[in-house]
């Protein structure tokens, strides 16, 4: 099977579901992403259900087994944790709205999403932007992405590799991989 | 080799009185094997099962101890998913083998082998994920 090209908004009320007695434990109620790094630091939980209350428990990437079209799951309910890493928490890892440019200072737009690879190895592979001199779009993160100040850069070729929809960005994710090689 | 659909629903004969006791109702399954049937009153363990190949079910009334908490339910509709979080589809019936052993997983576009089931829980089926 191909492996998905999520939305991080689209994680939102994902269930939790434990791989050993297919129980659902929870939901999603946030992505924790660090933008520096480019990285998914894992996910902030509330009650399965309708109004389900927040848990006071997170679930790190580290102990998530794959992150799929219809589930995130986990070997065990041992993989819901309680951290005070400021990094796990909302306020340190949220960071819709924070501008991306190019290496060049060319400011590409404002961070909307993120585009997440799914599967055994979850992580962030574009950005969803929007409110710039291209209008919408999504931007592969690239090798070379940082973090400046409240930026997200990414190298300046990479504004000619904006596309409007996954599958387009699919392809040049592919691209992209072919060129490193 | 029998189907859920007919299971569920079948008349529960406790042998050593040759008295029905009750209709199946539900069933837990770990791995690819059922583990415990719930029947009207109570749910026994699948080791109190003759055979699950018969028109009735058949169990040795005498040798179980009724099991109180475990989850049983009747899997059909159920969400199928696989290890990668992806939806594979819904359980549309099993297919059970005379000892307990989940032989195959019918959905409405294919056969899942039974092989490949981990568990069925309350939110969804767990199968090994293939890569083609």
């Amino acid at each position: 099977m191909t492996t998905a090209l999520l939305r991080g908004a689209d994680l939102i009320g994902r269930p939790v579901v434990d791989a050993s007695t297919g129980d659902d434990v929870a939901e999603v109620r946030d992505v924790l992403f660090d933008a520096a790094q480019g990285k998914i630091l894992g996910f902030t939980l509330r009650r399965p259900g309708f109004l389900g209350r927040r848990m006071k428990e997170i679930l790190p990437i580290s102990q998530v087994l794959a992150v799929g079209t219809d589930a995130v799951m986990i070997l065990t309910t041992n993989a819901l944790t309680h951290s005070d890493d400021e990094a796990m928490t909302e306020e340190g890892g949220a960071i819709v709205g924070d501008r991306v440019m190019t290496e060049s200072g060319r400011i590409l737009g404002e961070l909307k999403d993120v585009i997440v690879l799914g599967g055994p190895e979850p992580r962030v592979v574009a950005f969803e932007i929007g409110d710039g001199p291209t209008g919408a779009g999504l931007v592969p993160i690239g090798a070379a992405s940082g973090l400046s100040g409240t930026a997200l850069i990414v190298p300046d070729e990479y504004e000619q590799r904006i596309k409007t929809d996954l599958t387009g960005l699919a392809a040049e994710l592919a691209l992209i991989e072919e060129d490193r090689k | 080799m029998t189907r859920l659909s007919e299971l569920i629903g079948q008349d529960a004969v406790a042998l050593e009185t040759a008295v029905t006791t009750g209709k199946v109702k539900g069933i837990r399954v770990r791995q690819n094997r059922i583990t415990h049937v719930e029947l009207s009153k109570v749910t026994i363990p699948v080791v109190a099962v003759r055979s699950f190949d018969g028109d009735v079910l058949t169990y040795d009334g005498a040798e179980i101890v009724p099991v109180e908490s475990v989850n049983t339910s009747d899997p059909r509709q159920l969400l199928i998913l696989d290890l990668d979080g992806n939806r594979l589809g819904n359980i549309e019936d099993l297919e059970i083998a005379a000892d307990g052993t989940i032989e195959a997983i019918v959905t409405k576009g294919e056969e899942i082998a039974g092989t490949r089931l981990r568990t069925i829980g309350s939110f969804a089926a767990i199968c090994e994920t293939t890569h083609d």
